[in-house]
């Protein structure tokens, strides 16, 4: 069933995992509007540039797709232990886990997930060509899937609201690494989703709740490094929840989800927090893989 | 941790201007004298300008990852503005900290304060390296550390 829903994606772990649980959940999105980075990431220099344009686009997005999924492959490769006990825990809270994990994965066609793929150059989220598009092509919900800061280019196009799952309980858990304050704090993840307003995490929200307590057991294998475990977090634990949250507790009921009941929030309550210390951040690791 | 020493301490060496000689222009920010005005309202409560500040510094330590000794009105960056001192700097992570031990752990909000201005002590105190002195910053690293299990700790009860 085609959704009212059209999805701005940023190539990697997240993207894919919101449109493979989309599926799963029986909603096809109508259009996705794959943003395709002609800077290179590491050295910031145009991509394929003595290719002509429409080579270029397509040499563009083979190096993203390589440079975005590297980590997860890698942990896949590297770390295959790691990546089988969150399988498992993962599948204890959201559905078809394993399946969600192998298809983000694998190679991934869009054009499998989505009525209409519409492919933009973009040198980020602040490229008016990007806005145009976006302008042109999508109408009511966007889904957004990470990338950077929205800018006012986007959320100012009118006919569109973006919808954004935060991976904190609003209003208690503001801000960047909210999965791990989260545990940290309240001892349990928590995700909201909300429209996307000027401001961090400030938007109407449309749903929020503490998820189900996840813990990765980490016995009788050699225990990665923090660095290796953070991406494995954000590689395959935090799109997964994400994506489940998004796929039961806002595309459920197939209501329009430009249209959902969304209230204004207390900004004067919860905190807003910074990406944590590694000291912290060890700390809350040791919360989520126990060893 | 005698977190009311260590603060007394701090603002004795600062001074009443937190160690800062920068001036701030008409309605700016000296961020010495922020401090300074902090350490005087410890335990709290604070006003709504004192937690801005509080606010204000975690973002310059995290976002700006720097923090001048002077800003423009609302904490805007000020461009001519110099870095801390060394007497800022230290004055600025034991607010941090002694704000942090301030809190009550037991209660979510409480602990998730703790525990924010913890993260902005450490991030701080990397940013601090070379500008104090090594036995000053590894003691200020040790008790932004002590504070840390005992935030975990008390939520862990």
């Amino acid at each position: 069933m085609t959704a009212a829903l059209d999805v701005l994606v940023h190539e990697g772990p997240q993207a894919r995992a919101y449109l493979a649980r989309l599926r799963r959940a029986g909603v096809r999105p109508r259009t996705a509007v794959v943003i395709v980075q002609e800077n290179d990431a590491a050295t910031g220099k145009p991509v394929g540039r003595l290719l002509p344009a429409g080579l270029r686009l397509k040499y563009a997005e083979k190096r993203q797709e390589a440079a975005e999924n590297f980590w997860p492959r890698q942990i896949r490769m590297q770390h295959p232990a790691l990546l089988e006990t969150i399988k498992r825990g993962m599948s204890a809270v959201c559905e078809g886990a394993g399946e969600t994990i192998d298809a983000a994965l694998g190679p991934f066609h869009y054009e499998e997930y989505a009525d209409r793929v519409v492919r933009v150059a973009a040198t980020g989220l602040a490229d008016e060509r990007l806005a145009r598009a976006v302008g042109e092509v999508c109408r009511g919900a966007v889904l957004f899937t990470g990338g950077g800061l929205l800018r006012a280019s986007l959320l100012d196009l009118p006919g569109v609201r973006f919808i954004h799952v935060h991976p904190g309980h609003l209003p208690f858990v503001r801000g960047a690494d909210g999965f791990l304050w989260s545990m940290l704090v309240r001892g349990r993840p928590g995700f909201s989703a909300f429209y996307m307003a000027k401001g961090i995490d400030t938007g109407e929200v449309i749903a929020a709740d503490d998820a189900a307590e996840v813990k990765f057991d980490l016995a009788g294998m050699a225990r990665p490094d923090d660095a290796m475990l953070y991406r494995a977090l954000f590689s395959f634990v935090d799109p997964l929840m994400r994506a489940e949250f998004l796929a039961t507790q806002v595309m459920q009921g197939g209501a329009d989800p430009a249209q959902l009941p969304a209230a204004a929030q207390d900004l004067s309550e919860g905190l807003t927090y910074h990406f944590l210390h590694p000291k912290l951040r060890a700390e809350a690791l040791r919360r989520v893989f126990v060893s | 941790m005698d977190t009311r020493g260590w603060l007394e301490g701090a603002m004795r060496d600062a001074g009443t201007n937190g160690g800062g000689g920068a001036q701030a222009g008409a309605g700016g920010i000296a961020t010495g004298l922020a401090l300074a005005e902090l350490g005087r309202a410890w335990p709290g409560p604070l006003t709504a300008t004192q937690g801005e500040a509080l606010e204000a510094l975690c973002r310059k330590i995290h976002v700006a990852k720097q923090v001048t000794a002077r800003y423009g009105p609302g904490w805007k960056k000020d461009a001519a503005a110099p870095g801390l001192g060394t007497l800022e700097w230290r004055l600025l992570v034991v607010v941090l900290i002694a704000y942090a031990a301030a809190q009550k752990p037991d209660s979510e909000a409480g602990r998730g304060l703790a525990l924010k201005l913890i993260n902005a002590a450490l991030a701080a105190l990397d940013l601090a390296a070379g500008k104090l002195d090594p036995p000053v910053h590894a003691a200020l690293g040790e008790g932004a550390e002590s504070m840390m299990r005992l935030v975990l700790e008390g939520a862990n009860a």
